[in-house]
């Protein structure tokens, strides 16, 4: 028994002296870095069109000089994380093609590479944007046996392409029937506007490059129906807070929008009430505008046919927005000199344009006929916008001479260059004839025919005015360099494509965002 | 050993009775949806200045839904009620849809001048019938408070005062209903928008004096 006691107490003091052992740890440590490497891309970031694969390829350079000649990738395992989607892929190239995604939205990522023998992780950041090849060029709506047809001039890498009812062909569902007219908008809302008198009704389309219907026009305005008889040929939008549709009968409606108040101008209406002055409604044949990508503009200028007086409707703040103010010719104007925009009752407006527009400076050219002369008149003004002033400055009112004047008083369809001094129109006289007008020298040229058929559509591309788009009543598109080597210089070729899409050409615009 | 058997085959047996399970088939309870004690206030001016409104009225069934339409009663109580008879009208027959727990039924309101300055009372009450028996106590009966008054009404909020219709005044917003006779159900920035214009184009045309004798404004842009 004494002997078993011994040993219990042995047994007990050597566990308790095992507390004193010293543990020296295990310095045997495995380098996580022994795989280690750098990935690199020939590009980070890729900017792909909507439709095609997003490729990453990584180009990895080793530290392991045995797995350098080896060229061993196998013991990582990959995988490629976005923001918003999550991991996309677990190989080490990425080619993957996605649908459900945001246009021009730039998709931020990381690709990993785990070394699965020391658990090292190595990455690079990654980011790629989805762009729609549809995005920008020349929107072309046309009238194919009463089906309206959106169509797209487009130049990829240097060379042009016609996507012919682009809208169905993305969409597989038709636009509408009788179309009327085109219009874009980048302020606010980046949006495109096909209005047509079918059964579809007039339509806002996604301007970002996919094309989807956003809503029908009657439902921007209050109630979700457009008032009694009214039927919209133009929309615009201002740079500050407000919005004005034109109807074909000249009545134009307002809304109004505060983004810092959570009203955005999206989500505004119209209101029912048309434009008035003084009591009365205004007829407005033009409402002035200018592509959004020219310049920032707040206030709109706007010619009335019931006062045949120039407006202003201001949006500029937005206690103020939807006032209108009455232009008109400095006190000390001399009227012999030329009419004031206040009163041109004594003329015909035969065609109106802003020209340029900045801030709040517009330029605003226009061609009069005098109803006793019978003479054609070039007017212009310039005119800084604010809430109280209504002066307008450098009033010019020069005789369009002769043949000119002929040819433009039976004008079908015109358009003035905003930054050049030039006038392109086709005349009922001559349809398929496109005519150029020289403003500084009031000399009138034939620009190019058309082999008998008649021009539909004129326009300018706005970026530069060195091109002019027409559109011709077989379906035919010219897109014609009018630069300057053309004009005046000796540069012969005019054509920079030619093209034909279906039916003819209604309208057609440059998209150049 | 044998009995035992036996004493289990018939335990067995006994577990194959199939026990009828007993459905609840209790009453049908009608109440009102909203409590006695909440009254509701109705006025024909803010509803538009109407004449004539078709108040709606939820009523609750806590049994088990029927199948078919089962009728039940209401009545004026005539103790509390002040509005005058002949301009108020309960449906002739009151009946509760099929397989549902909520039904609601009309009672036809008409205006009278005496509105204007008082407020008329009415109480119903549900009664029980065979089909029905009366629901939760605090919710068998139902007061309105009918009358024609002004309030100011929650969308006349500061900013609609700053950029659209002005100062709030009680003889400004009975002019505009009557003028422009909005629909006051919609209050969007847009139609509050659209009333101020017309009004605006009504008041150039009208020139009208305020409470305080000024001429009435409105700062809608235009």
């Amino acid at each position: 028994m004494k002997i078993m006691k011994i040993i219990s107490i042995c047994c007990y003091c050597a566990v308790l002296f095992c507390s004193c052992f010293k543990d020296d740890g295990s310095y045997t440590y495995k380098d996580l870095e022994i795989n280690k490497i750098d990935i690199a891309f020939l590009n980070p970031e890729v900017v792909v069109y909507y439709g095609d694969s997003v490729i990453f390829e990584p180009i990895l350079t080793f530290y392991n000089e045995k797995q350098k000649e080896q060229g061993d990738t196998l013991l990582y395992k990959w995988s490629y994380h976005f923001n918003d989607l999550g991991c996309v892929c677990r190989s080490r190239n990425m080619k993957m093609k996605f649908t459900d995604i945001k246009f021009d939205k730039y998709y931020e990522g990381l690709v990993m590479a785990e070394d699965t023998t020391t658990g090292a992780i190595y990455s690079k950041e990654i980011a790629f944007t989805y762009k729609s090849k549809y995005l920008t060029g020349w929107l072309v709506l046309s009238d194919e046996g009463g089906k309206s047809r959106l169509n797209l001039l487009r130049n990829q890498n240097g060379s042009w392409h016609t996507d012919n009812n682009m809208y169905e062909m993305l969409h597989h569902k038709e636009l509408g029937t009788s179309p009327v007219a085109l219009c874009i908008n980048r302020m606010k809302r980046n949006e495109v506007r096909i209005m047509q008198d079918g059964a579809a009704g007039d339509l806002i389309l996604d301007g970002t490059g996919s094309y989807r219907l956003i809503a029908t026009m009657n439902e921007e305005f209050v109630g979700g129906t457009y008032p009694v008889g009214f039927k919209p040929k133009n929309v615009v939008v201002s740079s500050g807070n407000v919005a004005a549709i034109q109807g074909t009968d000249g009545r134009v409606y307002t809304k109004v929008f505060d983004n810092t108040l959570g009203n955005p101008y999206a989500y505004e209406y119209y209101v029912n009430v048309p434009l008035q002055y003084g009591g009365k409604v205004l007829k407005v044949p033009y409402l002035l505008s200018i592509p959004p990508s020219v310049a920032y503009y707040f206030n709109f200028i706007l010619y009335d046919e019931v006062y045949a007086s120039f407006f202003m409707l201001f949006g500029s703040s937005f206690y103020e927005s939807g006032k209108l103010s009455r232009l008109k010719a400095p006190e000390d104007w001399d009227l012999a000199k030329g009419p004031s925009p206040y009163d041109l009752s004594d003329f015909d407006m035969i065609y109106c344009q802003l020209r340029n527009a900045f801030f709040y400076n517009q330029d605003i050219a226009a061609i009069l006929k005098n109803r006793q002369n019978g003479k054609l008149y070039l007017y212009t003004f310039g005119y800084s916008s604010s809430s109280s002033n209504v002066n307008v400055k450098n009033i010019k009112y020069t005789e369009i001479p002769g043949e000119s004047s002929s040819l433009l008083q039976a004008a079908d369809r015109i358009h003035m260059l905003r930054k050049r001094s030039y006038l392109f129109f086709s005349s009922k006289l001559a349809p398929s004839q496109l005519y150029c007008y020289d403003l500084r020298t009031n000399r009138n040229m034939v620009f190019t025919s058309f082999g008998g058929q008649a021009v539909t559509a004129i326009e300018s591309d706005y970026g530069n005015d060195n091109t002019l788009a027409v559109g011709l009543d077989n379906g035919e598109c010219y897109l014609l360099d009018i630069s300057e080597q053309v004009l005046v210089g000796e540069k012969k070729e005019k054509i920079i494509y030619k093209t034909k899409v279906e039916g003819n050409v209604v309208d057609l615009f440059y998209k150049k965002y | 050993m044998k009995y035992l058997f036996i004493a289990l085959i018939l335990i067995g047996c006994v577990a194959c009775h199939v026990n009828e399970i007993e459905c609840y088939q209790d009453d049908n309870y009608i109440s009102f949806v909203n409590k006695s004690s909440d009254t509701v206030v109705i006025s024909f001016f803010m509803l538009g200045n109407l004449t004539e409104y078709r108040y709606p009225i939820p009523v609750r069934n806590t049994g088990i839904p029927q199948k078919y339409p089962m009728n039940f009663k209401i009545a004026v109580d005539a103790r509390v009620t002040s509005m005058k008879e002949g301009f108020y009208h309960l449906p002739d027959e009151c009946l509760f849809r099929p397989m549902s727990h909520l039904d609601t039924f009309y009672i036809q309101l008409k205006n009278y001048p005496a509105l204007s300055s008082e407020t008329a009372v009415l109480q119903l009450n549900l009664l029980e019938n065979e089909n029905f028996r009366l629901g939760d106590r605090d919710y068998r009966s139902i007061y309105l408070k009918i009358n024609d008054n002004v309030v100011r009404p929650d969308w006349w909020t500061d900013r609609v005062e700053r950029y659209y219709l002005g100062s709030y005044s009680e003889k400004k917003f009975r002019l505009l209903v009557e003028v422009v006779k909005p629909d006051l159900t919609d209050t969007k920035d847009a139609w509050i928008r659209s009333w101020a214009l017309e009004f605006k184009e009504w008041l150039s045309e009208n020139p009208t004096q305020d409470e305080s004798g000024d001429l009435m404004s409105v700062p809608v842009k235009i």
